[in-house]
């Protein structure tokens, strides 16, 4: 019985949430208690929390906030207010900067940070449903949301060394909490007028483009993200055209020709395959790309058989962009068990990284910036391919080092 | 209030959400709907504490929300099997020593994990017991106390669910 017994819980331990659901589900219950919050103040009830501990930074913050608190109520009263309320200043110089004061570790200040800037988009939201949010109001807190995503980011990388599991889940949570708040915006503005859906439009598409369009070139120069997004962003718009797209526009003739009398269709065509494809124009990537073409020859006729026909209308565009991130979590999920942890981590974090890029496309189109729509549908798909590509890379790398995988196994069950 | 309301709910999420969503997955064999009770578990505890229910012990109180949870579901499917199972028996069985020690030899020729992919196939009461047994990992005395029954209660059912899944595990090629 005994024996029953261990091999039953070995197999019952292994079924967790994947970190990226997790995330998925912190971010809306934290979601669902901001919007639901406690009805009247009680006595603490919980006792099974340890109180702060009494490290002396966190000592005086925590004097610091008793004070706060004690003004009357001010600060409590402040945790609700919007730009233009009187005690907006209060909340953003005095509360949060306490807040702030109290997170030590640097996985608690990237939390901050994350929480921070999803305030001032749940501010936008209810501004929006209320339809008081001007244009200027909306560039204030875009602004003040990026300063803080910015540092989410920044946190996420420095800690991706020392923590990747900790590193993933700031910045897996943090897309979370970005895709729910962005979609709950762009569902405010839709019964808004269309001045407030515009603006609600722009502001999504100013938060959830920091985030995803530094995803689409990380792979390839990981110090340079944001540069290189926008370098994307020039070549995508002047695209050269490789011989692999010349070929796949040949050779789905058929496909080029259904979708003539739309001239950004045919665009498309031409210049989605080397996009779509693994292989990428930049010189960096070449050796990588080539690699790929030879060691999985199905991937680029299979991109290049999709890509043509996947733009050829808004409907289909859309489907091809989720059928690269499906086929991303895909490829995921298949290397999941070969995988350490961390590397998983940080795969599912792009991945739901990835996964703000249709809510960019649904906030352009809400705006209606047609130009925006294809890039980032373009960026999306390249990006997810990216992903599926860097995840063969590593179980490639797993398979021919195995010295490296073994310590990593180890790890995961201490 | 709100903060400290929102931070032990957080440390409770960070804490339990994997043992809660296992041992909805086993119970449901479906990992999409454990993983929807168990958000769904959270927030109604939430619901709970913010309307003033005080929560002494958190990971009970969970357990509990998403048992009720799981019952609801159950009978969304099948109407009237829970209840009639939950009747069928009755503490005073007892389980006769010999025929334990057979029962636990061929529980040990049993592959775990075929066993645990047999588990939603029992009845619900059944499927239950086992799962807070050995993927929880709970003493029949404290199934007993989760479940509001006496420890002897929980063992004769522990025991009649390891006969059934045996002879599903027998039957099934």
């Amino acid at each position: 019985m005994k024996k029953f017994h261990e091999t039953l819980k070995k197999n019952a331990d292994a079924v967790r949430l994947t970190d990226a659901q997790r995330a998925r589900m912190r971010a809306a219950f934290l979601m669902h208690m901001r919007e639901h919050p406690a009805a009247a103040p009680s006595p603490y009830p919980f006792s099974f929390i340890a109180p702060f501990s009494l490290s002396l930074r966190s000592g005086i913050a925590f004097a610091l906030a008793v004070l706060v608190v004690g003004a009357g109520g001010t600060a409590y009263a402040a945790e609700d207010a919007l730009p233009g309320d009187t005690l907006y200043a209060v909340k953003v110089g005095v509360n949060e900067p306490v807040a702030g004061a109290l997170a030590v570790t640097p996985a608690a200040k990237g939390a901050w940070h994350a929480q921070v800037a999803e305030t001032r988009l749940a501010e936008a939201q209810t501004l929006v449903s209320e339809g008081r949010l001007t244009a200027s109001t909306s560039d204030e807190l875009a602004a003040d949301f990026t300063e803080h995503a910015s540092r989410v980011d920044e946190i996420a990388a420095s800690l991706q060394a020392s923590d990747p599991d900790a590193s993933a889940r700031l910045s897996g949570g943090f897309s979370a909490a970005l895709a729910l708040r962005g979609t709950a915006i762009l569902r405010a503005g839709d019964a808004a007028s269309s001045t407030d859906r515009s603006i609600a439009a722009r502001l999504v598409r100013a938060a959830v483009g920091t985030q995803s369009s530094e995803l689409a070139m990380s792979d390839a120069h990981p110090a340079h993200a944001p540069v290189a997004a926008k370098m994307m962003r020039a070549q995508v718009q002047a695209p050269k055209i490789s011989p692999a797209a010349r070929v796949s526009e040949n050779s789905d003739e058929d496909a080029a020709d259904a979708s003539a009398p739309q001239p950004q269709a045919k665009m498309m065509a031409t210049f989605s395959a080397p996009l779509a494809a693994p292989a990428a124009t930049d010189t960096d990537e070449e050796p990588q790309a080539s690699a790929d073409a030879h060691e999985d020859g199905g991937e680029m006729a299979h991109a290049a058989a999709f890509a043509p026909a996947a733009f050829d209308e808004d409907g289909d565009s859309d489907a091809a962009l989720d059928q690269a991130i499906g086929r991303a979590a895909d490829v995921l999920d298949d290397a999941r068990d070969s995988l350490d942890a961390s590397t998983t981590a940080a795969f599912d974090a792009k991945l739901s990284d990835l996964r703000l890029v249709p809510l960019a496309v649904a906030a352009d189109a809400a705006a209606g910036d047609t130009d925006s729509i294809s890039n980032d549908r373009l960026q999306g798909v390249r990006s997810a391919n990216a992903l599926s590509a860097s995840i063969r890379a590593a179980l490639r790398d797993d398979r021919n080092n195995p010295t490296i995988s073994a310590p990593a196994d180890g790890d995961r069950q201490p | 209030m709100q903060k400290h309301l929102e931070q032990s709910f957080t440390d409770a999420f960070d804490r339990y959400a994997d043992e809660l969503f296992r041992h909805a997955s086993f119970r449901l064999s479906d990992r999409d709907k454990a993983q929807e009770l168990v958000q769904e578990t959270f927030m109604r505890s939430w619901n709970s504490a913010r309307g003033g229910t005080e929560i002494k012990d958190m990971r009970a109180f969970l357990y509990r929300t998403l048992r009720h949870l799981i019952i609801d579901e159950y009978r969304r499917k099948k109407p009237a099997s829970l209840d009639a199972m939950l009747e069928e028996e009755s503490a005073s069985d007892a389980v006769m020593a010999d025929e334990h020690d057979e029962m636990a030899e061929a529980m040990d020729r049993l592959d775990g994990a075929r066993a645990l992919a047999l588990l939603s196939e029992l009845p619900p009461a059944y499927c239950e017991v086992l799962t807070l047994r050995f993927v929880d990992g709970l003493t029949p005395q404290e199934i007993g106390a989760r479940l509001d029954e006496n420890e002897n209660t929980a063992s004769v059912r522990i025991h009649r669910a390891l006969k059934a899944l045996r002879k599903i595990a027998e039957r099934a090629p």
